[in-house]
């Protein structure tokens, strides 16, 4: 990595709830023919320069969309980086006067917002997911375009866990830095931030047991350890026990109760969807198999024998709704536990986060009738 | 996956729309609506407009009162329901359509509209966006058709714009917070405007650092 590209890392990883956009437009890598591929990714900075070093020593096009300076799998769950942002970014770069072929490789994480039949539909563009992980470009090239189950899996590994308390540890931290009454207290203060966020994030979901529960495992060490931390230091007072482990809770709660939010693996749901099950119209798959593909989480697998799939892992899913809107047949759909069914047209429009009161309403009266 | 809390707040943010832009402009939003509303039904009978970027109706509505034939495009189907609901009563003349602003050359006839009319949607685009939408609004005016853009506009001089900067953002911070809305400026919306090949008839200062451009598609050469 170059200098640049670190100072981004370290800066933009401390601020990572942040949006950083950059310029969009078409990036030339290398030096591509008319036959060289066509990435797709979104406005992020540090997206951008992860996916271009990937690229080193290739030779690509790279569209970066317009996702308002947010990473690919936010911006695709939360309206920003969708259909209509695809088809704006590739009408916009005109490649079709580049290469010859009409193929755009994009994220595969960003199956939850663009919708592949109707960019296709609206620009001729055929839109092909590629792996989930920029650094596994290079092989997904070599391999002719075919992606392993390591490609299609998100992972939640120690780095990204690390990435992630440090993205809530430090503006909690600096928060705390505000000069004030309480500023002899800074070293303990931010150490308390820096050891509670790593033992979220490295063991929250790892724990057997309910949220209450992880929380409450949580806490009793965090409240042990202020205490014996206290006793240590000569600073055994009420004040200071009662003063600290308020502050840890507080800290504790805020991290955990958006978990969810922060964690690439752990499923949707603080609402009336986190009980949402995916469930497959049988007699309408015809085994595209784009569900298979698109998955982060390997709940299908292909049934070549009889052209369909099958839902062979339910409790591995996220509900991240990518599935339902990449079925050409609209065989699957999210089932609520009274058996009410959410559709795909319901999770195209506005993806299964952005659902909430809409889950029962009626669908929206916008057409466009090409 | 993704960040709740702020999902949930988002979500009604479109009701909250309005709201925010008020605040934001202190009132005076509803001054540019009515100016660019008037200067795109100008001169015609029977006026067709396109309206790029139509967000919750506001534009659409007056454009609707005043007799012209509508068809709205916004990206955002929250939006277009909130518009919906407003315009019910003038619902024959208004078409709504979801789609991106980049595609109007594709999805209308050339010379179909005689104006194209846009309140703070430029700014929503980046700037290759911005040149590319405005050569499809071009290609679906008839010569002689009008586009009418109003947007914020980011003033020219540095010292100019840090104390445009520095009086904005506390009002955008109480608009964000209240609301979950924010708008953006634009550079050199004449200069864009020209760039598209339109010939600059009006250019207007609207108060809230706002301006309105009036470019006319100059008539065929016989």
């Amino acid at each position: 990595m170059s200098w640049p590209d670190w100072i981004a890392e370290i800066v933009e990883t401390a601020f990572r709830l942040v949006p950083v956009p950059v310029r969009t437009g078409v990036r030339v890598v290398g030096t591509p023919d008319r036959m060289s591929p066509v990435f797709l990714t979104g406005n992020y900075d540090l997206t951008v320069r992860r996916v271009l070093r990937a690229l080193r020593g290739l030779n690509a096009y790279v569209v970066v969309a317009n996702s308002r300076g947010v990473n690919v799998w936010c911006a695709s769950s939360g309206g920003h980086l969708g259909t209509h942002q695809v088809v704006t970014a590739l009408k916009v770069a005109r490649l079709e006067e580049k290469v010859v072929h009409r193929e755009v490789i994009v994220p595969q994480l960003a199956a939850t917002g663009v919708e592949a039949k109707e960019v296709r539909r609206r620009t001729g563009w055929i839109v092909r997911f590629g792996p989930t992980d920029a650094k596994d470009i290079a092989s997904y090239l070599a391999a002719d375009k075919d992606k392993t189950q390591a490609m299609r899996e998100v992972r939640f590994d120690a780095r990204q866990r690390f990435e992630m308390a440090a993205a809530w540890a430090t503006p909690i931290s600096l928060m705390a830095s505000v000069p004030g009454r309480y500023w002899h207290h800074l070293a303990g203060a931010v150490t308390l931030v820096w050891l509670l966020a790593l033992a979220v994030f490295f063991l929250y979901d790892r724990l057997p047991l309910s949220d209450r529960g992880r929380q409450a495992v949580l806490a009793v060490p965090a409240i042990a350890g202020i205490s014996c931390a206290l006793a240590l230091t000569n600073g055994f007072t009420l004040l200071a026990v009662i003063g600290w482990n308020a502050t840890a809770l507080a800290i504790l709660g805020v991290l955990t109760f958006d978990y969810a939010g922060s964690s690439p693996t752990a499923p949707a749901g603080l609402f009336e969807e986190k009980d949402f099950r995916v469930v497959l119209d049988f007699e309408r798959c015809t085994g595209a198999y784009n569900c298979w593909a698109v998955c982060p989480e390997a709940v299908f697998e292909k049934q070549p024998a009889i052209h369909k799939v099958s839902i062979v892992r339910p409790e591995s899913c996220i509900r991240c709704g990518a599935c339902l809107v990449q079925c050409p047949q609209d065989a699957l759909s999210f089932e609520a536990p009274g058996g009410r069914r959410v559709g795909p047209e319901v999770i195209r429009r506005f993806k299964l986060n952005m659902l909430g009161k809409r889950a029962t309403a009626a669908t929206p009266a916008s057409t466009d009738a090409v | 996956m993704s960040t709740y809390v702020y999902m949930k707040i988002l979500e009604s943010a479109p009701q909250r729309y309005d709201l925010g832009l008020r605040i934001l402009s202190l009132g005076r939003v509803t001054t540019m609506y009515d100016t660019v509303a008037e200067a795109a039904v100008a001169g015609g009978l029977a006026p067709r407009v396109l309206e790029i970027g139509c967000g919750t109706g506001n534009l659409t509505r007056r454009l609707a009162e005043r007799g012209a034939t509508v068809t709205a495009i916004d990206i955002n189907p929250d939006m277009l329901a909130v518009a919906q609901a407003k315009l019910n009563d003038t619902s024959s003349k208004v078409e709504f359509r979801e789609m991106a602003a980049a595609e109007i050359a594709d999805r209308f006839g050339a010379g179909s509209f005689s104006a194209v009319a846009a309140t703070l949607a430029l700014s929503e685009m980046s700037e290759d966006e911005q040149a590319y939408v405005l050569n499809g609004a071009y290609s679906v005016l008839r010569p002689g058709g009008r586009l009418v853009v109003a947007d914020e506009i980011r003033p020219s001089g540095l010292a100019a714009r840090i104390l445009h900067a520095l009086v904005r953002w506390p009002l955008a911070l109480v608009t964000y917070v209240v609301t979950q809305t924010s708008t953006s400026a634009v550079r050199d919306l004449a200069g864009l405007v020209r760039g598209a090949g339109f010939r600059v008839v009006e250019e207007r200062r609207l108060p809230g650092g706002s301006g309105m451009i009036v470019g006319e598609r100059p008539a065929e050469v016989a």
